[in-house]
């Protein structure tokens, strides 16, 4: 009986969420009738962009993996009510981390250079993660605050590695020059190309789910999130917790970032986090930061970032369409929420 | 005055899932009436009145206000017919001063009518005597002057009917004299009142009617001069249940053999409020295995101040707290919890309950490090259920699993996870601070009768208490507290309530005694 309970609440879950998506692709198909295109053309350019063909499937993982790992680097502190928009930021800087290991130890055999690597790029990412944590736990300085204003610190950052002695002189945009191939991620298949990266991506929310929901610490991040006066009453140390939990997912942005370098730009690029953060809260968010959640929405919100691409290319639907459909998607499903808990 | 009915409900049914909350009820509001709504915690007196109130609605049955049929949907539609209520856990925003609480709402447009609002609110409680400093901020008073703030703010409205659930279930005899009082005389006034409690000494003192609910139905309905307290307990309890400890009078003088070890020692030990005065001033204690320390007191006097330090939740300014010899004041809450000290907070919602997390997370919580419930880094989830059920069991926790959210619960369901939390183990001390509150008869027994288990254990407990008759059945001796200082300890057999309440208001103790 408690397990037909369970199913029912997943069910009813599962339900609001469809709503939402359903609300969210109808007030899509509504604006490009009114632009004047084909709706039809749309909806099908909106899926087969994503898994139309070997190649598609390869955009897909390129744009899903680092979504994937930033919303995971916001979902971990979401668990207690932390906000770590900051996951720009220490993407970049694992970014940084990764080109830096490549060309400073650049004869190491790829055996020893790649973990070396993803090892580099998640402890630069927790560094920058830690001048918030620090001030979170010795003065209470917001942490959104404090990570914004180191994003704004590590794009100059990359700006000044991008242009330093590592530089590309001939590209006319500040990057660097590639970094040595034994630091480039092992590519598992061709066609569709997948590297390590993925496997790394997909473990990394199961590992986190596990983390969460299945051991003390995330019991006690949970607890924290839930009441932090009751947690900390009966013993959790959610002073030190929540800016634990700021550095976790520096490491994990940080990874993303030196994954981006290594798996597909294969050099520091100005420029290179995209519009990832601010994707990568809207999937945490919808997912209410859970981790397996994660999974299912990144994959949504990947499938609609590379469909409005299409639908621009393709058939000259502007990509502010595609800002629209994903603020709506976030907004119906947030009010589908709603409505379910008033149901009640 | 001609007695007008004000509100009739009729057939009232609501569902919570599989439960049938409320079976079909009939309930009825006179003007000048004090209507008391009498039954066991989940018996769905609340849930009644959370749908005249609009905060429910109702599956079936029908409202009528004075003879039409109205539909409430929202509390706003619920104020504007004039009715009002005040919850058991009071909604007030803590932040703000007593008086900017009470404006809340009142505003017409962008303006509020602050001075007249001001006269008027003045003059309410002056008149029902309900006393409160407008400029203090809320999260600044303790808990029976914020009920007081609550109980100001509905009646500013100038409401027809004024809904109480559980008004004195946090007040002191003295305070809850003075609210009885006040209710009386509202209801000398025209108002319709419902009294909603499980207290049935209470309903004898003050209501007109009676309505008994237990299971979600009406179990009697009785004028008050028909009814005695006997008959009322036999309704709620639909003819079950042992006669409660308290119905037994003051713990008999101690026996010798009742004198254990020294457990909790403290000395000379201050406590800040965080406001700079001290909360609690030089106080030396000390409480044996095997025993009950009842600390009486007003509350706000320093009792919470001592319950956290203990649990070094919060820091003594100075001097020594020692369990078995060992120093606590240098170690962590975590460290407090592993020696095998059990703590039940005053503020359940507060400092409590986890309301998004599972009632067996709940039941756990304090505890997830102990070998018992996890190896050195993933939770035995298997072994927590299994705890958690058992609390259930015990506590007779009304869910349908203990993987059902704690948020969901009733007060006095999330009351009854506390004490299954202090209670998972056999405790080594045990703090506990108010805690039956809000529970029902046969709940605030078994939670005496484990205390009192706890200390046949060899556990030294501290039971911090607003509840005079509970303190007096179950301590060994009774400390009271006033402004942070002991103002005397009472033995077990020389219990004097009037002794006791003269020390709660100031008095020392006199030196001769004993």
């Amino acid at each position: 009986m408690n397990k037909d309970k369970k199913g029912d609440k997943l069910a009813a879950q599962v339900a609001t969420y469809l709503i939402g998506v359903a609300a969210a692709l109808a007030a899509a198909g509504v604006m490009l009738g009114l632009l004047g295109k084909n709706v039809a053309e749309g909806y099908s350019l909106l899926l087969t962009a994503s898994f139309g063909s070997a190649t598609n499937l390869s955009l897909f993982t390129i744009k899903f993996v680092p979504l994937l790992l930033m919303s995971l680097a916001f979902a971990i502190p979401l668990t207690l009510k932390k906000y770590n928009v900051g996951n720009e930021g220490q993407f970049l800087l694992g970014a940084v981390g990764a080109v830096t290991v490549a060309f400073m130890l650049s004869s190491l055999p790829a055996l020893a250079a790649i973990p070396l690597l993803l090892i580099a790029s998640a402890a630069f990412g927790a560094f920058w993660a830690l001048f918030p944590a620090l001030m979170l736990y010795k003065f209470r300085v917001n942490e959104i605050v404090s990570t914004i204003l180191m994003n704004f610190i590590s794009f100059y950052l990359v700006l000044y590695v991008a242009t330093g002695p590592w530089r590309d002189p001939f590209a006319g945009h500040p990057e660097t020059q590639a970094i040595p191939s034994a630091f480039d991620l092992p590519v598992l298949l061709t066609n569709p190309a997948i590297n390590l990266g993925l496997v790394i991506a997909v473990l990394a929310p199961l590992a986190s789910y596990y983390y969460i929901f299945r051991s003390v610490q995330g019991f006690e991040l949970r607890a924290s999130g839930a009441n932090e006066r009751a947690a900390l009453v009966f013993g959790v140390n959610s002073n030190l917790l929540a800016p634990m939990s700021l550095v976790i997912g520096g490491a994990i942005a940080g990874l993303a970032g030196g994954m981006e370098v290594a798996g597909l730009q294969l050099r520091l690029v100005d420029g290179m986090q995209s519009n990832y953060a601010a994707l990568s809260i809207i999937i945490a968010l919808i997912a209410y930061g859970n981790p397996l959640g994660v999974i299912v929405s990144a994959i949504f919100i990947t499938v609609i970032e590379l469909g409005g691409s299409a639908m621009n290319a393709v058939m000259g639907v502007p990509v502010e369409l595609v800002y629209v459909i994903e603020a709506l998607l976030l907004l119906f499903i947030l009010m589908a929420n709603v409505f379910e808990r008033r149901r009640r | 005055m001609p007695a007008e009915e004000l509100v009739r409900m009729t057939g009232i049914a609501k569902r919570f899932g599989d439960v049938l909350a409320l079976d079909h009820v009939d309930f009825g509001i006179t003007g000048g009436k004090v209507h008391a709504l009498l039954g066991e915690n989940g018996a769905g007196k609340t849930t009644l009145m959370n749908v005249l109130y609009g905060l429910y609605r109702a599956d079936e049955g029908r409202v009528e206000i004075k003879g039409k049929e109205m539909a409430i949907r929202t509390p706003r539609d619920a104020l504007r017919h004039r009715i009002a209520m005040v919850h058991q856990h009071f909604r007030l925003v803590s932040n703000f001063t007593s008086f900017e609480n009470i404006l809340l709402g009142t505003g017409r447009g962008l303006k509020f009518e602050a001075r007249a609002q001001r006269e008027k609110v003045e003059s309410i409680a002056r008149e029902y005597g309900l006393s409160v400093d407008l400029d203090a901020k809320v999260k600044a008073l303790p808990v029976g002057a914020q009920q007081r703030v609550e109980i100001l703010k509905v009646l500013a409205r100038d409401p027809l009917v004024l809904i109480l659930d559980e008004p004195t279930s946090s007040l002191t005899p003295q305070e809850a004299d003075v609210l009885l009082g006040a209710i009386k005389k509202l209801a000398m006034n025209g108002l319709g009142v419902v009294f909603i409690t499980h207290k049935v000494r209470e309903v004898m003192s003050i209501a007109d009617e009676i309505t008994v609910l237990n299971g979600g139905r009406v179990a009697g309905r009785l004028q008050v001069s028909e009814s005695g307290e006997k008959r009322l307990v036999e309704l709620m309890m639909g003819g079950r249940g042992a006669p409660p400890l308290l119905q037994a009078g003051p713990t008999p003088a101690r026996t010798s053999a009742a004198q254990g070890e020294p457990a909790l020692v403290l000395t000379s030990v201050s406590v800040g409020s965080g406001k700079g005065a001290s909360a609690v001033e030089e106080v030396d204690l000390a409480v044996r295995h095997g025993e009950i320390l009842g600390v009486a007191g007003v509350s706000g006097n320093g009792q919470r101040e001592l319950a956290e330090a203990i649990m070094c939740v919060r820091r003594a300014g100075s001097g020594s707290i020692k369990l078995d010899g060992i120093e606590l004041t240098r170690l962590n809450t975590k460290q407090v919890i592993s020696m095998g000290v059990g703590y039940i907070p005053e503020d359940r919602m507060g400092d409590g309950i986890l309301p998004s997390m599972t009632i067996a997370e709940n039941i756990v919580l304090g505890r997830e490090h102990s070998p018992s419930f996890s190896d050195r880094f993933a939770l035995n989830r298997k072994a927590m259920g299994a705890a958690a059920l058992r609390g259930v069991e015990d506590y007779n926790i009304k869910t349908t699993s203990v993987e059902a959210h704690a948020g969901v619960l009733s007060g006095g369901n999330v009351q009854k996870i506390l004490i299954a939390r202090a209670f998972l183990t056999q405790c080594k001390f045990l703090v506990a601070h108010n805690p039956t509150r809000g529970l029902d008869i046969a709940a605030t027994d078994h939670v005496l009768r484990s205390l009192v288990k706890q200390k046949e254990g060899g556990a030294g407990v501290l039971l911090i208490s607003e509840d005079l008759d509970e303190l007096m059945a179950v301590s060994d001796r009774i400390c009271v507290l006033f402004k942070g200082q002991v103002m005397g300890v009472v033995e077990a057999g020389s219990y004097d309530k009037y002794e006791i309440g003269a020390m709660m208001a100031g008095k020392k103790k006199e030196a001769s005694a004993s």
